[in-house]
């Protein structure tokens, strides 16, 4: 299956400052767990948030460093009384002031008790652009172990948010694992993942694993149209989201629309290969290897194109089981029960499969005239 | 990133314990997580190793300790404590040597506190050059500071490079007698054979699930927490033999739950949702109910369910069908309930081995798709159209007959009366669909490509994969009997599964052999035909490619198999021309009598 590599950078670039996110979306029994655990002095020393990207793990962690450092921390009785339990959104959530001075020099990214680690930090020590920092490397995170020994200046809590954890390799994440285990008191370390798929079990037991999962799409419709988004806007792009509320929040604020025009032009060119011959497929196919050729964007472009395709093709899927709540392009209903009436359930799997197929080989570096020459000639039915 | 010299915590901070803010220093107190805590402090404590823990206390009552030992064991199975233990054992002051550690005297303390001079552990992982092995060996000369022997611990040794490894060598095979190696790691495969024979040898076992359970349960009651013995075995499951993994989600639990763990508050944080899903979602499967398994999946989706834990349960739940098939009076089953193995016992019988088999196959390869996908659930789903329309062409072709496990099937939702509409196409048989289409493109002027020939060719003659994961298990085991009689059948159906082993190696080698199919067997020799001369270079031209091809169908097909590759044009001609080729082989009549069939089949003309 395709990593979903478009995207998440394109996501972890845009990731949203607090002023446009104001609040934490879905995850309510996470909140909760962390919140307790703070109220009971049961705080573990490291953490894994996981999740697909733009689910609300950085959000999550730094609402967690907000709520652990705040400085007018509540007694318990009092937090019963701020939120008596069981009435409204905000019950279960994570508590902070957001006026005190750690809290607002949090918020700013600017506390230096809590620090954030990613490519991008990496890539700024390092004074190396590039490729060279397509992984988090073992020296950051020899940094990290000789930093986190400072104990903290001014809070109660030194606290590392490291993101892209997913990218370490073997020897940075083997690296990692004892100051993981037995971290120095009074620091914290919370470890950003899009996937578990890359980080060792080792890791991962040493850890309290939070996993996010998809948040239900009447929640992110809620979220947006306290954002001010229309009640059509709002329905249509919590569809789109498949359950991730920072996409659908980055969709809505963007003036230029990029992600929804991504998703026409690409429900565009599939509708006009449908029709199409061979020579219009193979043609097509050349299009994209020269696109594939020039690197960078246009190969994450390619990448988005498929994965907007998978959601296509799994709705036709839905259409033609009778489960339109479910559905990711709502906004296309029609286009979708056309096409599905000429469709076989069977012609429809064999093109899920094969996008799927053609995903990982592009991934794998075959050129786009192998991998999809296949997928336009021999899966794609013409209708 | 600069490091400050040390400060301690502002005024501000000093002045809040005061008050009615909580005091920092007080959550610090309590930070420790269980598996910190609770580390095996004496050989009794340590669960699930008994072969491990009777080795060494007999080593250390006899006094025959060796200088370097090799713990190697997965994840969370107690390496590194029972290395913390040895090292207490062998230092303890204590007068029975049967009673060491004791955990009093003045070495097992200092130990226990992580203050010992002599007990120096390494993380290898992040100190893994020759440089930090050279320092190693330049003090390991000088008399312990203060106990019997200076214990060496070095964690994660599969890290350290392979200098480092041979730095080590001569230190590791006669360190003076003052001091002991223990090297522990998760990945023995990764140390090189010299170190490992420097060193003894002792291999971790996962611990079972009744040992977490009962370990948890005992830590429950010390630290005055109450939990559902249910619960307990839940998270044990989870934890797949590894205690450190039990013990941090027990942490999270307690916290989550405030001081009462019950099974609902396992399963509201692990999104495990109640057993009746799998089993609802597997009477889906038995039903060829595509619309209720994809309702099922996105409800879970919605309701905050883990897909990758559901899956797994699946998976469980279809290996239980299959003990219970092949063995029906297997105590392999005996910790489930009476109800949940009826509901087995029913399910089961509405299936033979090869269909659970096949969604076995099917189902456990979903787990890593789920991981990296974007569109979250789509990996289950795309397995769930897989495994209903993939049953065997004798079902699919007809109306379904009505199943007997009709009754289980869940009652079709109020929302699902257009679905009936267009489902009713889905019954006609998938030829005449396809069949339509040609006629219907005969009548446009356009000549029919070969491409548009091939396709209903390639759908026609190849059984879906379920019929055909089945029929090959057949052929194979009858194929060891009788040596040779490889069928063209044979080998045409185990194509794709050729084309899936060599993508395991090569996704190149498997992009270029979608260009190709076999058409001929004589012999080990079978003739694969490619498209397109550039396929067909990058194939033949290419010895490591070749070989890969080769193996991968001597391992489908159960027997040596050599291929050759030849353009398809030289077969049958050239595109569009009406006659056939000059160059054409013996393998060519086989073809066409086949292409003829189908082409009747689907009322179209072949062109070439």
């Amino acid at each position: 299956m395709a990593k979903p590599n478009a995207e998440a950078n394109n996501l972890t670039m845009a990731t949203l400052s607090l002023h446009e996110n104001p609040r934490l979306i879905g995850h309510t029994w996470a909140t909760g767990l962390l919140q307790s655990s703070i109220a009971a002095g049961k705080v573990s020393h490291a953490y894994i948030f996981s999740g697909p990207a733009g689910v609300g793990k950085t959000r999550l962690a730094l609402d967690f460093a907000l709520a652990l450092n705040c400085e007018n921390q509540l007694a318990e009785h009092q937090l019963a009384e701020q939120h008596p339990t069981g009435q409204g959104q905000e019950a279960k959530g994570l508590w902070y002031c957001g006026e005190c001075r750690a809290c607002r020099l949090i918020a700013a990214g600017k506390h230096s008790d809590v620090t954030t680690i990613s490519l991008a930090w990496q890539a700024l020590q390092t004074e190396n652009q590039g490729s060279a920092n397509a992984n988090l490397k073992i020296d950051t995170i020899r940094a990290i172990q000789a930093e986190i020994s400072r104990p903290p200046k001014e809070v109660a809590w030194r606290v590392y948010i490291v993101q892209d954890v997913n990218t370490m390799q073997a020897a940075a994440a083997n690296a990692f694992l004892k100051t993981l285990e037995e971290p120095p008191t009074r620091a914290i370390l919370i470890l950003l993942s899009d996937s578990d798929r890359t980080l060792l079990p080792t890791i991962v037991s040493r850890c309290q694993l939070i996993e996010l999962r998809a948040v239900a799409t009447v929640t992110i419709e809620e979220a947006l149209k306290e954002q001010g988004a229309s009640e059509l806007i709002a329905h249509t792009l919590a569809a789109l989201a498949a359950g991730r509320p920072g996409w659908a929040l980055r969709a809505f604020q963007d003036r230029t629309h990029q992600d929804l025009n991504d998703r026409d032009e690409a429900i565009m060119q599939l509708m006009e290969l449908l029709p199409g011959d061979r020579i219009k497929r193979m043609g097509f196919a050349e299009d994209l290897t020269k696109k594939w050729q020039e690197g960078g964007n246009k190969r994450a472009s390619i990448q988005t194109m498929l994965n907007i395709w998978l959601g296509w093709w799994r709705d036709l899927a839905l259409v033609r089981a009778g489960l339109l709540q479910f559905l990711t392009n709502v906004d296309k209903l029609d286009d979708l029960k056309k096409q599905a009436k000429k469709l076989t359930d069977l012609q429809i799997k064999e093109m899920l499969l094969g996008i799927t197929r053609a995903a990982a080989q592009l991934e794998g570096n075959v050129t786009p005239r192998l991998a999809l020459g296949d997928l336009f000639i021999n899966k794609l039915p013409r209708i | 990133m600069t490091v400050e010299p040390n400060r301690a915590p502002s005024g501000k901070a000093a002045d809040r314990a005061g008050t009615e803010v909580l005091p920092p220093t007080e959550n610090i107190a309590h930070s420790q997580s269980l598996y910190r805590k609770w580390r095996s402090q004496t050989f009794s404590e340590l669960v699930g190793q008994e072969a491990v823990t009777r080795t060494l206390q007999n080593a250390i009552a006899s006094g025959r300790v060796g200088h370097a030992y090799l713990f190697c064991g997965p994840r969370g199975t107690g390496k590194t404590s029972s290395a913390r233990l040895l090292a207490k054992a062998l230092n303890c002051t204590h007068p029975n040597q049967r009673a060491r550690p004791c955990n009093q005297c003045a070495a097992c303390e200092a130990i226990v506190e992580g203050r010992a001079m002599d007990l120096i552990e390494i993380d290898a992982a992040s100190n893994r050059g020759i440089d930090e092995i050279r320092s190693l060996r330049d003090t390991i000369g000088y008399q312990p500071s203060q106990f019997r022997y200076k214990f060496y611990i070095i964690d994660e040794v599969h890290m350290l490079t392979e200098p480092a490894f041979n730095a080590l060598l001569k230190t590791l095979e006669e360190p003076p007698p003052h001091a002991i190696f223990v090297l522990a790691t998760t990945d023995p495969q990764d140390i090189p054979a010299t170190v490992v024979s420097r060193c003894q040898r002792f291999d971790f076992q996962r611990i079972n699930l009744e040992q977490i359970a009962a370990r948890l349960s005992y830590i429950c009651q010390q630290e005055e927490i109450e939990a559902d013995s249910g619960a307990l075995e839940l998270i044990a499951r989870q934890a797949t033999g590894s205690l450190r993994d039990a013990l941090s989600l027990l942490d999270q639990l307690i916290v989550f739950s405030g001081g009462l763990v019950t099974i609902e508050a396992v399963r509201a944080v692990l999104g495990v949702m109640n057993s009746e899903a799998v089993a609802e979602f597997v009477n889906c499967l038995l039903a060829q109910d595509l619309a209720g398994g994809l309702e099922l999946i996105n409800r879970l989706v919605q309701s905050g369910t883990d897909l990758k834990r559901f899956n797994r349960e699946v998976v469980d739940h279809l290996r239980s069908l299959m003990l219970i098939k092949a063995n029906p009076g297997s105590n392999e089953l005996t910790d489930m309930t009476q109800e949940s193995l009826e509901t087995l016992r029913d399910q089961a019988s509405h299936l033979d081995l090869g269909e659970i088999v096949g969604f076995l196959k099917i189902f456990s390869g979903v787990d890593y798709n789920l991981k990296v996908s974007p569109y979250g659930q789509l990996p289950l789903e795309i397995a769930l159209m897989e495994a209903v329309l993939n049953r065997p062409a004798s079902v699919q072709m007809a109306v379904p007959p009505p199943r007997s496990a009709a009754p289980a099937r869940p009652s079709p939702m109020p929302s699902r009366p257009a679905a009936n509409n267009i489902k009713s196409v889905d019954i006609s048989p998938e030829s005449e669909v396809v069949g339509g289409r040609v006629a219907a493109e005969d009548k446009v002027p356009t000549p029919i490509t070969k491409a548009e020939v091939k396709r209903p060719l390639a759908f026609t003659p190849e059984p879906p994969p379920a019929a055909r994961v089945s029929r090959l298990e057949l052929v194979s085991d009858n194929s060891t009997d009788e040596v040779t009689e490889l069928s063209l059948e044979v080998v045409q159906t185990a194509w794709s599964r050729v084309v899936e082993g060599v993508g395991v190696s090569s996704k190149m080698a498997q992009a270029l052999l979608l260009e190709a199919r076999p058409v001929a067997i004589e012999g080990h020799y079978v003739t694969l035909a490619f498209k397109w001369e550039f396929h067909h270079k990058q194939i033949s031209q290419d010895p490591n490619r070749r070989a890969m091809v080769e193996n991968a169908y001597s391992d489908v097909v159960g027997q040596k198999v050599l291929i050759r590759c030849i353009l398809e044009k030289d077969v049958s001609g050239s595109v569009g021309s009406p006659s056939q080729g000059a160059g054409e082989s013996q393998e060519k009549p086989a073809r066409s009598s086949r292409a003829a069939q189908a082409a009747q089949k689907l009322n179209a003309r072949i062109l070439e």
